[in-house]
């Protein structure tokens, strides 16, 4: 199964990051393909902090999943964008939408 | 091919609900996340641009968006005005409804009890809540 992820939770639920590692390891373990990460909100400041980086480029690498910035949240946040992270605007959440068999929401 | 005509040979059904998320540091004071309103009518109006069938649904905190009452020059409540362009003709509100409530008069809102966003929910191929 094919399943892309909306995620805008904030920095400081550091336990509910930890679950959506888990829920991604989870699934790749039991063979499915996480096609998108999307951040959205206070997600995108989340996931470029010094202490969630490293393990979402591991995971990165693990899943081949492109890992999207939302164009309106870096804008407002004023974040840098580390690689594997990349800007995109809703139209790529949407075809995600579209493509994918599950979309999995973390708020 | 464009990515836009991708989407349209591949319409799905949307149910996104707008109720102000769980209030966080960018809540309120009243506890309504604006900015996951934001976040979500930006998407249904996103969806309904790329030829998406959108079901667009208000609750808790996203009453106000379409109720006679909220500040007209809302950004919100504004753009919230442009869905009609977008393909989302009708909005619907989950329960809460009285006969007094008065809702805004440039949208067609119509009451959705709990159940039938629970039918909805299971129709949708897309469900999202903000």
């Amino acid at each position: 199964m094919e399943i892309s992820l909306i995620i805008r939770t904030p920095g400081t639920a550091l336990n509910q990051c930890e679950r959506i590692h888990d829920f991604i390891q989870s699934a790749v373990d039991q063979g499915h393909e996480i096609k998108q990460c999307f951040f959205q909100g206070a997600g995108v400041s989340a996931a470029v902090n010094d202490q969630t980086l490293p393990r979402w480029r591991q995971l990165a690498t693990l899943t081949g999943a492109e890992l999207l910035l939302c164009s309106q949240a870096v804008e407002a946040s004023a974040v840098s964008v580390p690689e594997p992270f990349v800007i995109a605007g809703l139209g790529a959440l949407v075809e995600a939408a579209v493509n994918a068999d599950r979309l999995v929401s973390f708020v | 091919m464009p990515t836009g005509w991708c989407l349209l040979s591949n319409r799905k059904s949307w149910l996104i609900t707008l109720a102000g998320g769980t209030p966080i540091s960018t809540g309120d004071s009243d506890g309504v996340d604006r900015a996951a309103l934001q976040a979500g009518l930006d998407l249904a109006l996103a969806a309904g641009a790329f030829g998406q069938r959108v079901t667009l649904v208000f609750a808790g905190g996203g009453m106000d968006l379409v109720t006679h009452t909220t500040d007209a020059e809302d950004p919100l409540y504004r753009l919230l005005g442009s869905a009609p362009f977008y393909d989302i003709d009708s909005v619907y509100v989950l329960d809460g409804v009285t006969p007094q409530t008065a809702f805004r008069n440039d949208l067609h809102v119509t009451a959705m009890s709990h159940n039938e966003w629970l039918a909805a929910a299971g129709e949708a191929h897309v469900v999202i809540n903000y």
